[in-house]
């Protein structure tokens, strides 16, 4: 349709202000307007409170922060709190802290103006220092429009390459009903009948469900890290356990930031006083996210990680939370639950440059590798793809 | 258990319409409702088109459905599955939310195995928040994914309707578009202008005076997409208008000044989510900016009606901006599935993929002005 004249109005809103944050230090100052971007992204993973904890505990020596704060005249619309790493042969990738703990990472902005912030970051991404030859935006929601607003809005005339490579399933439960009684009896019969055995056996066993305070923080912390280590004892790597020492300090630092606001919810099953599981969940806005959790495989009879499950969906009705994260991956107690799917993936943004071709060399392998997985996986029947996994587990790392 | 029918045949797509509309409301997609659709496929469907409608049930409960239409004809051989209704305004198949995924796996498995077999399944004007290019191209059988290419992406100004009143939601815009808003309203005021939604009633003089007053504009500024539908275009809108208003989801809002139609645009509803769909006004009343008022006066019965949001459509154009607070993009993508004939079906791509590149590139190298002077001249030559 024909423009209407615009002399009349001075139509365009102002363009949007941006800068970018290269010290810890200056980050406080943006700490409430961060976290309220988060709420309304209902993003744990990228609250201020965890990707700070991150900082101080985990990450990698000679990570140094590029954070790009996005401003419509005094307020903020946008962040997105890169780090760099000089990686690869000098090859500089900017990437969204915490991909090791959990999915679901993206740079946040007020609803509906993502696309204006992702060209603001994007602007302030080819000015940086140094100049990134990557972006990753890794355990990226597939719905969300990010890495292709962030290639539209690059500056310049030619646009950056991007890649999708990988695609993961998150399990997820909506809470669209009035109350947990309503959603629980709109499970299936056998679903209802083999939780209230659960729970009954538990209960007649001396169980008992306490959820982590102030005060018993950091006992429970290591009690989630030592049974979250103990089920992956020869079960292969886990990017938990591999941070060590390092872990439960970050988790205990971000439980003191959130406990108070009841987004830190460290679910401990117990029988006798002692525990038997524990399970960590983070909420922010309207969604609550399963981070991970731990049980003791002589008590694996209660199935500790459903009836954790169940008892996090009551808490979340009664919050009124509209949506329960499982995490990535869909094992079967999370599909039991799951009446969804909200998937993430992973992508890279190769900025135009002069070191475009020798950037795109040194990603090709990844590339071809998980496109050779993709291709095995569909080629193959199911139980080929689990015999060529266990072979690939023998072999020496 | 998931199953899945296809639906082939134009009289079928009746019997899941409440169910169908519900997905549509569900997923706030105005233009997926059976309302729009059956409507388009009644008067407006390329010749040859044949519906290819995937339903995906889980036990009888209707979990997603989407409406393609196989077209063998318009590209020499080529076979592409489009979504109903072309419009270049939000399309997307619906499914019950979170559900996407395994819809999009049950969609995909039959797309591949019905006849005639797709060379292209074309995704237009998909909202780019969607995951629907990624889960059909993931979930397409086979040892290889089909090729996915998102060739054109386009702005959509989006208005927040999340305040608890329209008073509330004009307070809060700037001094300055209140005051010009307030002055526009006083004009109209003066002349005597008044508003009326059509009826069921008023609906025939409503849509030729829609089409009236939006040809008219573009007289002098080439020619509107929706010319080439000629009579059939009306047909189909009194038809959807039928099934639709008395829902309040088909609002055409006629603006008038002493009993003469100024101003026409036409709104459509579903699930919270109002779609601007086109509109026209008088030359001659340019003065009272009617278009500016008809936005206004749909916020202010959108806010009525409980709505959460006013997509004005494609097009960034500045009396969009004026009310816009957020951008929610589209974006043209097709998918290409591995077999015999992917070679000659990429050849026979590449032209428009060509097209395309080059056109995004232009628009990156050249300024505005230099911009706006190549499409002049494409115009010139285009019409000599």
């Amino acid at each position: 349709m024909p423009q209407e004249g615009a002399k009349a109005f001075n139509s365009m809103p102002p363009m949007a202000e941006s800068e970018m944050i290269v010290e810890l230090d200056g980050l406080d100052r943006v700490y409430d307007d961060w976290d309220e971007l988060a709420r309304a992204a209902g993003l744990s993973q990228m609250t201020p409170a965890w990707i700070l904890a991150w900082w101080r505990h985990l990450a990698p020596i000679g990570a140094a922060p590029r954070v790009v704060v996005v401003r419509d005249g005094a307020k903020i619309i946008g962040l997105a709190p890169f780090y760099i790493m000089e990686g690869q042969r000098g090859r500089v990738d900017y990437r969204l802290p915490g991909i090791e703990l959990a999915a679901r990472l993206a740079p946040l902005a007020l609803p509906g103006r993502e696309w204006e912030v992702a060209e603001a970051i994007a602007g302030v991404l080819t000015e940086a220092l140094p100049r990134p030859d990557l972006v990753a935006l890794e355990g990226t929601p597939l719905a969300s429009a990010w890495p292709v607003a962030l290639r539209e809005g690059w500056p310049g005339p030619i646009s950056p390459i991007l890649r999708q490579y990988s695609i993961y399933g998150c399990p997820t439960v909506a809470l669209r009903e009035k109350s947990f009684e309503a959603w629980f009896a709109g499970k299936s019969s056998n679903f209802r009948s083999q939780m209230r055995r659960l729970q009954r056996q538990f209960d007649a066993a001396g169980g008992s469900v306490r959820l982590s305070t102030q005060e018993t923080l950091a006992a429970d912390i290591d009690v989630f890290v030592r049974m979250h280590a103990s089920r992956w004892e020869g079960k292969g790597k886990s990017n938990l356990v591999a941070f060590g020492d390092r872990l439960a300090p970050m988790l205990e630092d971000v439980g003191l930031r959130l406990l108070d606001e009841e987004r830190f919810h460290l679910r401990l099953l117990e029988i006798d006083g002692e525990p038997i599981s524990a399970q960590l969940f983070l909420a922010t806005g309207s969604n609550m996210l399963y981070m991970n959790g731990g049980w003791y495989d002589q008590f694996s009879r209660f199935k500790p990680s459903m009836l954790g499950i169940l008892g996090v969906i009551e808490h979340a009705f009664g919050r009124g939370y509209r949506k329960l994260d499982l995490g990535l991956g869909q094992q079967a107690y999370k599909l039991r639950f799951a009446d969804g799917n909200d998937p993430v993936a992973w992508n890279v943004l190769m900025a135009p440059s002069r070191r475009l071709a020798l950037t795109y060399a040194r990603m090709f392998p990844t590339l071809a590798r998980t496109h050779l997985r993709e291709t095995t996986r569909r080629a193959l029947p199911a139980k080929w793809v689990d015999r060529l996994r266990t072979l690939r587990s023998r072999l020496p790392h | 258990m998931l199953s899945v029918e296809m639906i082939v045949e134009v009289s079928a797509m009746r019997e899941p319409a409440p169910e169908w509309d519900s997905l549509a409301v569900a997923n706030a997609m105005p233009l997926m409702s059976p309302g729009w659709i059956i409507p388009w496929w009644r008067h407006l469907a390329p010749p040859g088109a044949e519906p290819r409608v995937v339903a995906v049930r889980d036990g009888s409960e209707l979990i997603g459905l989407a409406p393609f239409y196989a077209d063998a004809y318009s590209h020499r051989g080529r076979i592409d599955y489009r979504l109903c209704g072309s419009w270049r305004s939000r399309l997307a198949p619906l499914a019950s939310a979170g559900r996407e995924w395994e819809v999009a796996g049950a969609v995909a498995r039959a797309l591949a195995t019905t006849t005639p077999q797709p060379d292209v399944v074309a995704l237009e004007a998909l909202p780019l928040s969607s995951p629907w290019l990624a889960a059909l191209r993931q979930g397409w059988p086979g040892a290889i994914r089909p090729s996915a290419r998102l060739y054109l992406t386009g702005q959509c100004p989006v208005v927040s309707l999340h305040e608890d009143s329209f008073d509330d939601w004009f307070a809060g815009r700037s001094a300055k578009f209140r005051s010009s808003m307030r002055r526009l309203r006083r004009r109209f005021e003066e002349v005597g202008g008044q508003w009326r939604m059509s009826t069921l009633t008023t609906l025939p003089g409503d849509i030729a005076t829609l089409l009236r007053l939006h040809f008219a504009r573009w007289e002098s500024h080439g020619e509107s997409s929706l010319a080439p539908l000629g009579q059939r275009l009306p047909a189909m809108l009194e038809e959807a208008g039928g099934m639709l208003s008395q829902q309040g989801r088909f609002r055409l809002w006629v603006a008038e000044v002493a009993g003469e139609p100024i101003s026409a645009d036409l709104y459509l509803g579903a699930g919270g989510e109002v779609l601007g769909f086109n509109g026209g006004w008088s030359e001659s009343w340019k003065r009272l900016s009617p278009q500016l008022l008809a936005t206004m006066r749909t916020i202010e019965d959108a806010f009525e009606r409980g709505d959460r949001r006013l997509d004005l459509g494609l097009g960034d154009q500045s009396h969009k901006a004026r009310f816009a607070d957020g951008n929610d993009p589209v974006g043209w993508a097709i998918l290409m599935p591995a077999g015999r004939r992917l070679p000659l079906t990429a050849m026979r791509t590449a032209p428009m993929l060509a097209r395309h590149s080059a056109r995004a590139a232009a628009k990156r190298l050249l300024s505005p002005g230099q911009l706006d002077r190549l499409r002049g001249a494409r115009a010139r030559y285009g019409h000599s």
